[in-house]
């Protein structure tokens, strides 16, 4: 007997058939119906499918035989490796390979063989579909292509039942993920029940694992808004996202809980497609956000209360400051007059850094109002223009407006929009040489409209660019022009922006100096008109 | 037309106290009876007779809008303008101070040179 040689590429194949997870498991009918057409088909009386480990070949489906595996010594099939065809054996007893094999000279007394290797998408044989007889003889062609694909039909099945197991063990995953994780989740359909909920959401809501399915969503946890008033159904985000599929995040909802106290939430809203990539409802996923709430609120609390008491010694000291300058209380002999002038500028600028402070504070926290109304972006700018220039005119600097004629309508707060302007502005005055020239561009970019600020001083310097935004930002603070501001200003330029749906940036010039740009989104439903008007 | 001369002025704070009335009377030219409490300002605001009420907003112990109540109920003060001054200075914060019907409200820190003459155009201005 000569057993098949171990073909090259055995390590690989063992690692596939492992992959397949099919040895030792127990008959599966999709699996032995092949066996059952294999034998019909080329009417023998046995039929296998084998595959072929390291040691063994071990037998997933039998017809005519009560055999479970072999040793891969005496297995036929560990022949067909070596061409990954089909072989034929008309008869065993003639064939020096298999003359001698035990399972030729006894049970189950092979002289026929016929059998189609099983391959992998990757070319890897993990064993075949065979057929034997005890008396030899040959197949016909039709039967040999038939074996061939009845063993092709038998990989497809081990391909299905192993994507099949990958699919369950994702599913698995999914459903640990799902229950693992701390913020809740809950799913709805079309009519706005919910279908599905995780252990977070029925903890942090309130209810039992299963209580809340088959309710209501909007009725159950989100019929009141934060203030308490009637939450309709037409204006929920999650509602929406039924209709539209869009996803929403919102940052300040409340839902309700069971026993009616409410959760301050932060949540996002997804549409859920079926398996035919139709909508049929929406994942809610929300977070408990009581302690940021709470956090966010002593913040304020302390900032402002801090205000208020640096500002009470302040009023005193300006006071005194005020009037001995004012010349209230006598005439202050030069020098006195000197080193009192330190003291009143630096009281100034404590006043401004805890005004910023307060503002900026106020602004990040939602705590400002803002009127937004229909602004002509172009007049604002000029109006600020117009404002800046005595200041500018410290500096010697002229400011020059270049704009468009097309209207640009945006949407904003002027006071607060007067203020990022008169930031950006008043930054390039300082930072521009004697003499120097900014020049403000307004124009439409795409959908928004666009400030830009370009002064011809030395620009932003390179390793500062990262914290430009920042709070208490300058760049060096040995620089005269840095002191006058507080290092706030930038900050509460982009707070302001942001507020307003926008963006500030900046970039040096190719030719030198600085450009800030602020650009605001077009007003909804102005688009059309800011067209027309081109 | 009305002079603004007498000025009743209720601060608990004893330095921003002498500061503001230096301000107001050398600066100004103006009379300030200035109290450190509003139990003070009560006792000897009538005999006072003054042309207008300039109360911190945030003291200890009766505050601004308390002490300004208090002063309404006397005869005598119950139809003197009133200012308040408050370092208190968020929009909702100068609505309430407006809301108890004071005329202005003067923010801290204040520039001691001009104080006399924003509080004097506020008078004024209430007068015409």
């Amino acid at each position: 007997m000569r057993a098949a040689p171990i073909p090259l590429n055995e390590s690989a194949r063992l690692a596939a058939l492992a992959e397949y997870d099919i040895l030792d498991t127990p008959p599966e009918a999709e699996f032995d119906d092949f066996t059952q057409l294999a034998s019909y088909l080329c009417d023998t009386p046995i039929s296998y499918i084998s595959l072929v480990d390291e040691t063994r070949q071990w037998f997933k489906s039998r017809v005519g035989s009560t055999d479970t595996e072999t040793p891969r010594a005496q297995a036929f099939c560990a022949h067909t490796f070596e061409t990954s065809a089909m072989l034929e054996v008309s008869d065993a007893l003639d064939d020096e390979r298999f003359f001698d094999n035990p399972s030729v000279t006894g049970n189950p007394n092979i002289r026929f063989y016929a059998g189609a290797p099983l391959l992998t998408p990757d070319g890897l044989a993990l064993g075949t579909l065979c057929v034997i007889d005890r008396v030899p003889r040959t197949l016909t062609a039709a039967q040999r292509n038939a074996l061939e694909a009845l063993s092709r039909q038998v990989m497809r099945q081990l391909e299905l039942r192993r994507v099949r197991r990958v699919v369950e063990h994702q599913r698995r995953e999914q459903e640990l993920i799902v229950a693992s994780v701390a913020d809740g989740l809950y799913g709805i359909g079309v009519d706005g029940s919910i279908n599905m909920q995780n252990p977070a959401s029925a903890r942090m809501l309130g209810y039992a694992t299963e209580a809340l399915l088959g309710q209501d969503a909007h009725a159950c946890l989100h019929r009141h808004r934060p203030d308490g008033s009637e939450y309709p159904l037409d204006a929920c985000p999650i509602h929406a996202t039924l209709e539209d599929g869009v996803t929403r995040v919102v940052y300040d909802d409340v839902f309700w809980r069971l026993d009616g106290t409410s959760l301050p939430v932060e949540y996002a809203v997804s549409a859920r497609t079926n398996d035919q990539g139709l909508r049929n409802g929406a994942i809610v996923a929300f977070r408990d956000v009581t302690e940021r709430r709470a956090v966010e609120r002593l913040k304020s609390e302390f900032v402002s209360t801090v205000s208020h008491e640096l500002r009470t010694p302040l009023t005193a000291i300006r006071a005194a400051l005020g009037l001995a300058l004012g010349g209230a209380v006598g005439e202050l002999p030069a020098k006195v007059r000197e080193v009192l002038d330190v003291a009143s500028r630096n009281s100034e600028r404590l006043t401004a850094l805890i005004n910023d402070l307060l503002d900026l504070e106020k602004i990040e926290a939602g705590r400002a109002s803002f009127h937004d109304e229909y602004l002509e972006l172009t007049e604002v700018v000029r109006r600020a223009v117009e404002m800046n220039q005595p200041y500018a005119d410290r500096f010697d600097v002229h400011f020059r407006v270049a704009a468009d004629s097309e209207p640009l309508p945006v949407l904003a707060d002027e006071g607060r929009l007067m203020q990022v302007l008169t930031n950006l502005l008043s930054n390039a005055a300082k930072y521009s040489p004697r003499g120097g020239t900014v020049t403000i561009s307004v124009e439409r970019t795409g959908t928004d409209a666009t400030v830009a600020v370009r002064d011809h001083g030395p620009g932003v310097p390179e390793h500062f660019r990262a914290r430009l935004f920042s709070r208490f930002a300058q760049a060096d603070s040995a620089d005269a022009r840095a002191k006058g501001g507080t290092g706030l200003g930038l900050s509460i330029a982009q707070a302001i922006v942001d507020r307003m749906h926008g963006v500030v940036d900046f970039e040096n010039h190719p030719e030198g100096g600085a450009v800030f740009r602020v650009r605001l989104p077009i007003a909804p439903g102005m688009l059309a008109a800011a067209k027309d008007g081109q | 037309m009305r002079e603004l001369r007498k000025v009743l002025y209720v601060e608990d704070d004893d330095d921003i106290r002498m500061l503001a009335q230096l301000a107001l009377e050398s600066v100004g030219g103006m009379h300030v009876l200035a109290c450190s409490t509003g139990m003070d300002a009560i006792a000897k605001g009538p005999a006072f007779e003054p042309d207008l009420i300039l109360l911190d907003a945030m003291m200890a112990g009766m505050d601004g809008p308390e002490t300004l109540t208090g002063l309404r109920a006397l005869p005598a003060l119950a139809h003197v303008p009133a200012m308040f001054m408050t370092a208190k200075v968020q929009p909702a914060e100068v609505a309430a101070l407006r809301a108890t019907g004071a005329i202005d409200v003067i923010a801290k820190p204040f520039d001691p040179m001009t104080l006399a003459s924003v509080i004097r155009s506020s008078w004024q201005a209430y007068y015409a």
